[in-house]
């Protein structure tokens, strides 16, 4: 998006408006998107600071390629997989269920998705969430992933054949 | 284009993000295919429905930015201003992540425009 783009040249040149322009429009995105691989709010908005920070540090560095939304995304997913190998080592100690909204807000066809999207493996869970959500193409997608495109039309597949199942 | 292409395409046609190179041979295949066209339907309703499930997870903590904020800012260790409200020249030295940048910004009629910010060494 042009918009992306013109904050992201500004904030190169140190503009902290821009800065908390492009935070507003990408905060609860990638926080959602921690969470759907995660599942932890904590390290969810760990996920939030550690690529804001980097956006801020890297913006000079970014060579416009790819949209803004794809280069933000890819951080993100490498700050989520970086503080999951962190969890795995044992440094850190995760104290928190899986997140879902309060039942008591939600509509229950919402509830049974949201379960359903839950049980999805990871890599399959993921996917969903960019297509679905963020409406990203397969080819962006698979940007983000680091995986060929087949990959994650493949994924797509498994991952709807478990959501219907679920949901029908 | 057969059935099993067509239907590795269909989310992103859902979506509106399909590629616009599959969509010419997309759209013949479904203009020939009712059971492809039914599976349009339902990945259509899939898709709004995930949609609006995850449209129901939390929002990023409010105090997140302000985080994001300190990190970014630093620790100011030292600042210089010259100047006056209408026009001035600040310098500023602030400790971020293990490093010293320097900052230099243009104040006019109360705005602030960064000149420049050295990288501080490792």
């Amino acid at each position: 998006m042009a918009e992306d783009r013109e904050l992201l040249s500004r904030i190169a040149t140190g503009d902290e408006a821009a800065f908390k322009r492009l935070y507003a429009r990408y905060a609860d995105r990638v926080f959602r998107y921690a969470l759907t691989l995660l599942r932890n709010r904590h390290l969810a908005e760990e996920v939030v600071q550690e690529t804001m920070v980097a956006v801020w540090n890297g913006a000079r560095t970014f060579r416009g390629t790819a949209q803004v939304s794809t280069w933000i995304f890819g951080i993100a997913r490498n700050q989520a997989h970086a503080l999951r190998r962190r969890e795995s080592r044992g440094e850190r100690v995760p104290n928190e269920p899986a997140v879902l909204p309060d039942p008591a807000e939600q509509v229950e066809v919402q509830d049974r998705v949201l379960a359903a999207v839950e049980e999805l493996p990871p890599e399959q869970r993921e996917v969903v969430f960019l297509a679905f959500y963020e409406g990203f193409s397969y080819r962006e997608i698979a940007r983000i992933l680091g995986v060929p495109e087949g990959t994650v039309k493949s994924r797509m597949y498994f991952a709807k054949r478990k959501l219907r199942e679920v949901l029908t | 284009m057969n059935c099993r292409k067509a239907r590795e395409l269909l989310p992103w046609l859902a979506t509106g993000a399909l590629p616009p190179e599959d969509q010419a041979g997309l759209m013949e295949h479904l203009a020939g295919c009712a059971p492809c066209r039914a599976e349009l339907a339902r990945e259509v309703r899939l898709a709004r429905e995930v949609r609006a499930a995850l449209e129901g997870l939390p929002r990023a903590p409010e105090e997140t930015w302000g985080k994001v904020l300190a990190r970014t800012r630093g620790i100011p260790l030292g600042k210089l201003e010259l100047g006056s409200f209408l026009m001035g020249l600040s310098l500023g030295l602030s400790l971020q992540g293990g490093r010293v940048p320097l900052e230099g910004e243009l104040w006019l009629l109360g705005r602030k425009f960064p000149l420049f910010k050295t990288e501080g060494g490792a």
